[in-house]
C-alpha cells in the first residue's frame, strides 16, 4: 500500500489515467460476461433462448458491444504502460531533477529500482486486473466451446506479459530520449511494432501441422491458423485458383444440390486449441525473459547517460 | 513579416521533436498513400481485360474473370485492402494532433515557469495565445491538407469509377473534415492544457476530453442524420448492391415493419420482435413456421442518405467541428486571460 501511495505521490496523473482507462474496461468486459451468463439462466426452460443452442450464442445481441470493448482492452494494454514508464524518467531528465537525485541517490541502479517498483506494482495490479477481465469476456461469448487461441496476446496471461514487456520498453525509451512527448509518440509506433512481431514470431517459432476437422475452426474450435489450401477430392493439393475455378464450375453445372465429395476440400494447418496452455506457458517465458533484458538495458542506459 | 518569423521560429524551437515526429508520420502516411494510388492505377492499366471496372472488393459488372484472372484480381485485392487500412491514419491524424500539438501549447509554458516572463511581457495574453496557436496551427493544418488529398486520391485509385464528390464512401477519412477535425482537435487541445497546465496530465486528459467530445459530436450528428433520412429497402438479391446503396451513408440498418416503421435490429430486439429469417425479396421472418405460413414481419432495410448530398453534409460537418473549435479556442483565451501563470 505504501508503495502504491508512493507512486500516486509521484505519478498523479498517469497512475489516475491508467487505473481509469483499465478498470473502466475492466468493469465494463465482467458487466458484459455477467449478461451474457445471465442469459444462459433460462436453457433447458421452455422460453430457452436461442443462444443455449448456437455457437455464435451472442451474435445478434453483443457483438458490438464485446467488440467495441475487446478493442479497448487491445489498445489499453499497449498504450497504459507507456503512460506509466515512459515519464518514470524523462520527468526527472526534463525538469533537471535528475541532477540533483542521482548523485544523492549514491547508485543510479537502486535509484531505478526503487522509482520503478511502484509503477510496477500498480501497472501488475491494473493489466491484472484487466486481464482477468478480458479472459472472462472471450469466454462468455463463447460459452460452448474451449476458447483455444481465441483472443490470445489480449487476455489473461498473455496480456498480462505482453504489457509488463512494453512496460520495461517504456522506460527504457525514455531513459534514451529523455523527452516525453516525443518518446511517447515513438512508443506509440514501437508498440504496434512489438504487437505484429510477437503475432508474427508466434506462427514462426510454433510447428503448425494439418488440423482436424474437429480442430479446425469449421466445427467451432479456435486453433491459431497459420496456412489454408484446397485439396483435389483425391487428395492431392490444389491451387486456390484451381480450385476456385473447379467449384465454380461444379455449382454452374449441379447447382445447390452438388455432391460434396467432388468439391475441394478446405484443409487448414495450425495449431489445435487443445495445445493452447503449453503454447501460452512458452510464449511467456519467452516475453518474460524480453522483459528482464530490457529491464537491464534501461538499467544501463541510466547508469550511463548524462542527468540532462 | 519579421514578428511573425520570430514568432514561428520561437514555436519551432518550443516543440521541436514533435513536429518533427508528426510531419515525419503524416509525410510519410501521405508517400505510402500516393504510391498505393499509383500501383493500383497501375495494376489497372497493366491488366485491362481482368480489372476493369473493379473497385471496393467488387469484380466488375462487365466482366467474368476466368482462371486467368483469378490471380490479378487476388493480388489487386490484397494491394486494395492493405491501401485501405492506411486510410484509418486520415481519420485518427486530426485527433492526434489535438493531443500532441495542441495540447502542450499552453500548458509547457505553464509547467515549466516561462509562462510568467511570457505573458507580462506581452501586453495582451489574448494575443500571446493567437500567436503562439498560429505557427502550430498552420503546420497541423498544412499536413492534414496533405493528408485529406492524398487520401482522396487513394479513394479515387480504389473506386476509379465512382463519382466521389457524390459517395459517402470512408465519411470522414478523406477530404475537406480531416482538416476540419483537426481545427476542432487542436483548439479543444489547447483548451485543456490551458487549464491543467501540466503537459502530461494535460496531454492524457486530453485524449479522454477529445474522445468524448467527438463522440458527442458523432452522436448528435448520427440524430440530425436520422431525422433527414430515408427508409431503402435492401435488395438481397442484387449482387454486387445497386450504386445507391453503396453510395449512400448508412444512417441505421434493420426492417421496415409492416405498418412502415423503422426499427433498427438491437430497437427489435429490445421490443421482443426477433428478426431471425430472411426470405426472397428481403422479408423477414420470426420463425420457420412463418416462413412456412408466408407470414412476414417487415423487410430488410437501411436508413440512408442519398450520395448526391455528400458535398452538402462535409460542409454542415465540417462547420459544427469549427464551430467546436471556435467555442474551444474563445473558452481557451478565458483561461488564459484569467488564470494564474505558474
Amino acid at each position: 500500500m505504501t508503495l502504491v501511495r508512493l507512486a500516486f505521490r509521484l505519478q498523479p496523473s498517469s497512475i489516475g489515467f491508467a487505473a481509469l482507462v483499465c478498470l473502466v474496461l475492466a468493469g465494463a468486459a465482467l458487466w458484459l460476461a455477467s449478461d451474457m451468463r445471465s442469459v444462459l439462466e433460462a436453457c433447458g426452460t421452455p422460453d430457452e433462448p436461442k443462444a443455449c443452442q448456437v455457437i455464435y450464442a451472442f451474435q445478434d445481441t453483443h457483438m458490438q458491444a464485446v467488440y467495441l470493448t475487446q478493442t479497448g482492452i487491445g489498445l489499453a494494454m499497449y498504450g497504459v504502460p507507456l503512460v506509466l514508464g515512459v515519464p518514470l524518467l524523462t520527468r526527472e531528465i526534463e525538469q533537471k531533477t535528475a541532477m540533483i537525485a542521482w548523485p544523492l541517490a549514491g547508485s543510479r541502479l537502486k535509484w531505478l529500482l526503487w522509482r520503478s517498483l511502484p509503477v510496477l506494482v500498480v501497472a501488475l495490479v491494473l493489466h491484472g486486473v484487466m486481464a482477468f477481465a478480458a479472459a472472462q469476456l472471450a469466454q462468455a461469448y463463447f460459452p460452448h466451446n474451449d476458447i483455444g487461441f481465441n483472443g490470445h496476446g489480449t487476455r489473461d496471461f498473455s496480456l498480462l506479459t505482453r504489457s509488463m514487456l512494453l512496460l520495461a520498453v517504456a522506460v527504457l525509451l525514455g531513459a534514451v530520449i529523455g523527452r516525453l512527448l516525443p518518446a511517447l509518440m515513438i512508443g506509440i509506433v514501437l508498440a504496434v511494432g512489438i504487437s505484429a512481431a510477437l503475432d508474427a514470431a508466434l506462427t514462426s517459432w510454433l510447428e503448425p501441422r494439418e488440423l482436424a476437422q474437429s480442430e479446425s475452426i469449421l466445427t467451432g474450435a479456435f486453433p491459431l491458423n497459420t496456412g489454408f489450401e484446397y485439396r483435389a477430392p483425391d487428395g492431392s493439393p490444389m491451387s486456390d485458383e484451381v480450385a476456385e475455378t473447379t467449384m465454380q464450375a461444379l455449382y454452374e453445372e449441379h447447382g445447390e444440390s452438388v455432391d460434396p465429395a467432388l468439391l475441394p476440400q478446405e484443409v487448414f494447418f495450425g495449431v489445435a486449441a487443445s495445445r493452447y496452455p503449453e503454447v501460452l506457458v512458452r510464449e511467456s517465458a519467452a516475453i518474460l525473459g524480453a522483459t528482464v533484458m530490457v529491464s537491464a538495458l534501461a538499467g544501463f542506459v541510466v547508469h550511463r547517460r548524462r542527468p540532462e | 513579416m519579421t514578428g511573425a518569423l520570430t514568432w514561428a521560429r520561437l514555436s519551432y524551437r518550443q516543440q521541436k521533436w514533435e513536429l518533427l515526429l508528426v510531419a515525419v508520420g503524416a509525410l510519410a502516411a501521405a508517400a505510402a498513400m500516393v504510391w498505393f494510388a499509383t500501383t493500383l492505377d497501375a495494376m489497372r492499366a497493366a491488366n485491362p481485360d481482368c480489372l476493369a471496372g473493379i473497385g471496393g472488393g467488387f469484380v466488375g459488372a462487365e466482366q467474368e474473370p476466368g482462371a486467368a484472372c483469378q490471380g490479378v484480381t487476388s493480388r489487386y485485392f490484397e494491394t486494395e485492402s492493405l491501401a485501405s487500412t492506411l486510410l484509418y491514419l486520415s481519420w485518427a491524424a486530426p485527433f492526434g494532433m489535438g493531443v500532441i500539438l495542441g495540447a502542450p501549447l499552453v500548458a509547457r509554458e505553464v509547467d515549466g515557469g516561462t509562462a510568467q516572463l511570457a505573458w507580462s511581457l506581452s501586453r495582451s495574453r489574448i494575443g500571446w495565445l493567437l500567436r503562439r496557436i498560429a505557427f502550430i496551427a498552420v503546420f497541423g493544418l498544412a499536413l492534414l491538407v496533405v493528408l485529406a488529398v492524398t487520401s482522396e486520391l487513394l479513394v479515387a485509385a480504389i473506386f476509379p469509377d465512382r463519382p466521389l464528390g457524390e459517395d459517402f464512401t470512408w465519411y470522414g477519412r478523406r477530404g475537406p473534415l480531416v482538416v476540419a477535425r483537426g481545427v476542432g482537435a487542436i483548439a479543444i487541445g489547447v483548451l485543456v492544457g490551458a487549464i491543467i497546465g501540466r503537459v502530461l496530465p494535460a496531454v492524457l486528459a486530453s485524449i479522454i476530453v477529445i474522445g468524448v467530445i467527438f463522440a458527442g459530436v458523432s452522436l448528435g450528428l448520427d440524430q440530425w442524420n436520422r431525422t433527414e433520412a430515408t427508409i431503402e429497402r435492401r435488395n438481397l438479391e442484387a449482387f454486387p448492391p445497386s450504386g445507391d446503396e453503396l453510395t449512400a451513408l448508412g444512417v441505421a440498418y434493420g426492417i421496415e415493419l409492416v405498418d412502415g416503421e423503422f426499427l433498427s435490429y438491437s430497437d427489435a430486439f429490445d421490443r421482443g420482435i426477433e428478426p431471425n429469417y430472411s426470405g426472397v425479396g428481403g422479408k423477414v421472418f420470426e420463425s420457420e413456421a412463418d416462413i412456412e405460413a408466408g407470414t412476414f414481419i417487415g423487410y430488410d432495410a437501411f436508413l440512408i442518405i442519398p450520395g448526391s448530398r455528400y458535398t452538402q453534409l462535409v460542409a454542415r460537418d465540417s462547420a459544427v467541428v469549427v464551430l467546436v473549435g471556435a467555442v474551444a479556442l474563445g473558452m481557451a483565451g478565458t483561461v488564459v486571460r484569467r488564470r494564474r501563470p505558474g
